[in-house]
């Protein structure tokens, strides 16, 4: 049979790169593997951090997905701090995760008028990646190229009670509702 | 003369391959300011993830196959007594080694960069993604098979002119689709399929069964330009 050398070498080659990926998967969900609870990980990534290492306790996470490259991002900037200024004392922690450098954001933050005033978690793909991940919605790709920014959630003990792709006035009075209601659940 | 003219593309290769070496440390040092063991993270996560080192290493494999070819040294081990299908198997072989080889090169010029930036080739080793290496294996290997397979079925220098093109046309259109179109088309065509292979993410059952298809369509055209061929 003609074909049975290239097809065996075919096949192990198919194999490996198989095997490889799927080693690359269990590594790069190693981090993320044996959460408890969903916010788990962020709570790890606060601990690690020096500056924000008091606030890994809090009950309520908003978390912005966002880069200083998208302008939809940088148009609820406003909105986002205006959230803040509303919530911040309701044991409600305000964090922006971006995979860009501190040195990238810094510079850009230079050159804004409307500076973000809530956490920073710089260099995070790993922890994007993971946010993506709890996204309810199936039907959104995932894969080789990056979900929509800027992306929102809140996790409220451990549950994602919100979570919104794109920006729009809209998702931003959903968000108040959200955080409204949990602070006065609290 | 003969030995110059037969060092000549590996001392290229290794010039181009340290100014690319260069280029990340630069940007990981010069522009982002890192420094120590995450600038020998970053700088080995971009070399495994560079797409420019396949072309270069496609360039190697069709010109080392074409001079196997035309000085006739496949001929002479087929009229030793070799099979074809052994030929085959040898060319496969040829080119796992010359991707270790290529690999083994590149690391040498990080490393011997490494030294400029108070980094140690220890630490860019430690600091490795060995996944990430492996990716890049992979990949080089699949476009060094189609470089073979092209220098069996064009033996002529030549032919490095049309790969060039093609690579430039294929990686423009990609680029075009995706960006203009919003079209992941791209992803279907041959070199962009293997490029998949390296990259940030994570291969999806797609993607993998893409390469799988340009995997297998390259070892049986590969074997059945070996089969057909007259070596003259």
């Amino acid at each position: 049979m003609k074909l049975k050398y290239p097809l065996t070498i075919g096949l192990i080659f198919i194999v490996l790169v198989v095997l490889n990926n799927e080693l690359a998967k269990r590594k790069a969900y190693h981090f993320y593997r044996d959460v408890e609870q969903i916010d788990d990980p962020i709570r790890k990534e606060l601990e690690n951090n020096k500056l924000l290492s008091d606030e890994a306790g809090a009950e309520t996470f908003v978390i912005n997905l966002w880069a200083t490259w998208c302008g939809p991002c940088q148009k609820e900037i406003p909105d986002l701090n205006r959230l803040m200024d509303k919530y911040e004392d309701e044991n409600i922690l305000f964090i922006a995760v971006t995979g860009e450098t501190e040195k990238e954001v810094l510079a850009w933050i230079d050159l804004q008028k409307n500076e973000p005033e809530y956490f920073q978690l710089f260099e995070k793909e790993r922890l994007i990646d993971y946010l993506f991940s709890l996204n309810p919605d199936k039907s959104i790709k995932k894969g080789r190229y990056p979900e929509l920014l800027p992306t929102n959630l809140i996790i409220n003990k451990g549950k994602v009670v919100f979570f919104k792709q794109g920006f729009s006035e809209e998702n931003i009075a959903q968000m108040d509702s959200v955080l409204n209601q949990l602070s006065v659940s609290q | 003369m003969k030995n110059r003219k037969q060092i000549l593309p590996i001392v290229a290769l290794f010039l181009v391959m340290v100014f690319i070496a260069f280029i990340d440390y630069w940007i990981g040092n010069g522009q982002k300011h890192l420094e120590g063991e995450v600038l020998a993270g970053f700088v080995s996560g971009r070399a495994f993830q560079s797409g420019i080192m396949a072309l270069f290493f496609i360039f190697w494999m069709l010109q080392t196959a074409v001079h196997l070819n035309t000085s006739g040294f496949y001929k002479m081990l087929l009229v030793f007594g070799w099979s074809r299908n052994k030929l085959f198997i040898y060319s496969i072989f040829q080119v796992i080694v010359y991707t270790g080889l290529f690999i083994l090169i590149d690391f040498l010029c990080y490393a011997v960069l490494s030294f400029f930036y108070n980094i140690t080739p220890l630490e860019l080793i430690m600091n490795t993604d060995f996944n990430a290496m492996f990716a890049q294996y992979f990949y080089l290997f699949m476009v060094g098979s189609l470089g073979v397979a092209i220098a069996f079925l064009r033996p002529g220098y030549v032919m490095l002119l049309p790969v060039f093109i093609y690579w430039l046309i294929e990686g423009w259109a990609g680029s075009y689709l995706q960006k203009k179109m919003e079209s992941s088309v791209g992803d279907y065509f041959p070199l962009q399929a293997m490029k998949q292979l390296v990259g940030e993410n994570l291969l999806g059952t797609t993607q993998i069964g893409i390469i799988a298809f340009y995997a297998l369509a390259v070892f049986i055209i590969l074997n059945s330009i070996i089969q057909k061929k007259m070596f003259l």
